[in-house]
C-alpha cells in the first residue's frame, strides 16, 4: 500500500517540480552563456542591463527551487489530508504511518533532487564567472576536508549528510504535526497550526540555547576542550543527529495521533 | 453476521452530544435509508463507520472488525463533499481507484461514464459541480464493496440525474451487499429502500422495513417521516 501511495504522490508533486527543474536548468544555461559572452560585443548599455537580468533571474529560480519544494511538501500534506481531499485519503485501505510515511518518504526525495539540482546548478554557475579563479580549488577542499575530518573524509562526511538528512526529516514532521494539532480542534484550524508551528520553533530554540550553554559549562568543567578538536565537531554532529532523532520521533508520534484519534474534517 | 453494527455508540463534540447511545444492525443485501433531518447525526455516523471519526464511548463495528484499514476495503464511501483532487483527470482518478481497491471494476466505472457522457480526458477543476458530484458517484459504486455507504448522494443534482443515480445505485449493488442512503429527501428514494432508520438528536427513533411500516402504520415512510419530525405549531 506505502509503494501505491508513494507512486501517487510523486506524481501529484512531479507535475510541479519538474517544470521547476527545467526553469533552473534554462536559467542557468542562461546565466553561463551570458557570462561566457561577457567581454564580447560592444558594451551597451542594455546588454549590461540584460546582464544583471539574467543574474537577478538565476539568483530568484535558486532560491525559488528549495522555496518551492519545501512550500510544496507542507501544502501537500494540508491539501490532502485536511481538506475535503482528506475523506478520500483517509478512507483508502492504508494505516496511519503509512499515509505520513508516503507524505515524508517524498518530501526527502525532493529535497535531495533538488539539493543536487541547485548544487549543480551554483557549480556550473561558479566555473563560468570570469573572476573567479578556480585553479587549486580541489587541492584547498581536499586540505580542508582532510584538517576537518582528521583524514577520516568518508566518516566526516557521512556524518555531515546524516545530520542534513534527520535536520529535513524534523523539518518535516515539524510542520506536520503542527498542521495536525492544530487541524484537531474544530475552529480556527489554520491560525492554531500556524500557533503550533510558531511554539514548536520557540520551544526547540529554547532547549538549544539551554542545552548549548549546559554543554559549554559541562563540557569546560570536564577539560573537554583541551583535548582534540577533531572531538568537538565530531560529538557535536552526534549530538544534533541524536536530537533530530529523538525530535522526529516525538513529532510522529504527535502526527499519528492527531491523524488517528483527533481527526476531525469538516 | 451483521455487516454493520452499533452498540451504545456515543460522540461528543466538545459539549455537544451528536450520537446518543445508538445501537442498531445492518444486515446484508439490504437498501437502509439513513433518515433524519439536518444536525441529527447521521453524518458523524457515517464518519465513524469510515474511521474517520472515533467514538467518545460504545462500539461500532464493520463485519466484526473496528474500522481500520480492513474494513476500509469491504466499504464503500461516498461523502456528502467533493473529495476529487480538482488538477486529475479522469482517467487519472480510475487508475487511482484501480490502483487502491482491487474490487474497483474498471469497465463498469467506463460504461457509466459513456452513459452520462462525461469525457475521461476533462479535469475535474473544469466539471460543473453536477458532473463532479456524478464522476464521484461512478466511482464509489464501481466497486464491488461489502457496504456502501453514501450520504447525501443527491443532494446537490437535478431531477434527471437524481433518478439516474438511484438507478445507479439499485443496479451495481450485488445482493451480498448492503447500501445505507443517508438522506432528507425522502420522497425520491422511498421506493428502492428495504428498511429505515429514523434519527433524530442523535438517537435512533424507529429502525423498521419499509413494508412494515406501510402494512402497520398504513402510510409511506415520506408521510412517517414528516409526522415522527414534524415540529411544534
Amino acid at each position: 500500500m506505502l509503494s501505491k501511495l508513494l507512486k501517487h504522490e510523486f506524481r501529484a508533486t512531479a507535475r510541479i517540480l519538474l517544470p521547476v527543474y527545467l526553469l533552473l536548468a534554462a536559467s542557468t544555461g542562461l546565466f553561463c552563456l551570458t557570462m561566457l559572452l561577457s567581454d564580447k560585443g560592444p558594451d551597451l548599455w542594455a546588454l549590461s542591463v540584460f546582464r544583471g537580468l539574467v543574474i537577478a533571474a538565476f539568483v530568484i529560480t535558486i532560491i525559488g527551487a528549495g522555496l518551492v519544494t519545501l512550500a510544496l511538501m507542507v501544502y501537500r500534506f494540508y491539501k490532502n489530508y485536511m481538506t475535503d481531499e482528506g475523506y478520500l485519503m483517509f478512507t483508502l485501505p492504508a494505516t496511519t504511518g503509512q499515509l505520513i510515511w508516503s507524505k515524508l518518504i517524498v518530501a526527502m526525495v525532493w529535497s535531495v533532487i533538488t539539493f543536487l539540482a541547485v548544487a549543480a546548478a551554483l557549480a556550473l554557475a561558479v566555473t563560468v564567472i570570469p573572476f573567479v579563479d578556480l585553479s587549486g580549488l580541489r587541492e584547498t577542499l581536499d586540505y580542508l576536508l582532510s584538517q576537518l575530518s582528521g583524514g577520516q573524509i568518508a566518516a566526516y562526511i557521512a556524518e555531515g549528510a546524516a545530520t542534513a538528512l534527520f535536520g529535513t526529516l524534523r523539518t518535516f514532521l515539524m510542520f506536520y504535526a503542527a498542521i495536525a494539532l492544530g487541524h484537531s480542534f474544530a475552529n480556527h484550524k489554520i491560525l492554531l497550526s500556524v500557533v503550533f508551528y510558531i511554539g514548536f520553533s520557540i520551544a526547540l530554540q529554547t532547549a538549544t540555547s539551554f542545552g548549548g550553554v549546559f554543554g559549554i559549562i559541562s563540557a569546560a568543567e570536564s577539560d573537554f576542550f583541551s583535548g582534540d578538536p577533531l572531538i568537538w565537531t565530531h560529538t557535536l554532529s552526534v549530538l544534533s543527529i541524536a536530537a533530530a532523532l529523538v525530535l522526529t520521533a516525538v513529532f510522529y508520534l504527535v502526527t499519528h495521533f492527531c491523524l488517528k484519534k483527533r481527526l476531525n474534517l469538516q | 453476521m451483521a455487516l454493520l453494527e452499533c452498540r451504545q455508540l456515543t460522540k461528543y463534540y466538545s459539549t455537544s452530544l451528536a450520537l446518543d447511545r445508538v445501537d442498531l444492525t445492518i444486515e446484508p443485501g439490504r437498501i437502509v435509508g439513513l433518515l433524519g433531518p439536518n444536525g441529527s447525526g447521521k453524518t458523524t455516523l457515517i464518519k465513524i463507520a469510515n474511521g474517520l471519526l472515533v467514538p467518545s464511548s460504545g462500539t461500532l463495528t464493520i463485519a466484526g472488525l473496528t474500522p481500520g484499514p480492513e474494513t476500509k476495503r469491504l466499504v464503500s464511501y461516498l461523502p456528502e463533499r467533493t473529495y476529487l483532487s480538482t488538477w486529475m483527470n479522469v482517467v487519472q482518478l480510475l487508475d487511482f481507484f484501480c490502483d487502491f481497491y482491487p474490487d474497483f471494476d474498471r469497465d463498469a466505472a467506463e460504461r457509466m461514464l459513456t452513459a452520462l457522457e462525461i469525457s475521461p480526458r476533462l479535469r475535474i477543476k473544469q466539471m460543473s459541480k453536477g458532473t463532479r458530484e456524478k464522476v464521484q458517484l461512478i466511482l464509489v459504486m464501481s466497486r464491488k464493496a461489502k457496504l456502501y455507504l453514501l450520504d447525501e448522494p443527491i443532494g446537490g443534482v437535478d431531477p434527471a440525474t437524481r433518478d439516474y443515480i438511484i438507478r445507479t445505485i439499485i443496479s451495481n449493488y450485488n445482493e451480498e451487499a448492503s447500501v445505507v442512503i443517508s438522506t432528507h429527501l425522502i420522497a425520491d428514494v422511498e421506493n428502492v429502500l428495504d428498511d429505515v432508520i429514523f434519527i433524530n438528536r442523535g438517537r435512533v427513533v424507529l429502525q423498521s422495513s419499509v413494508d412494515q411500516i406501510r402494512e402497520e402504520k398504513n402510510c409511506s415512510v415520506d408521510e412517517l417521516f414528516r409526522e415522527v419530525f414534524r415540529y411544534a405549531e
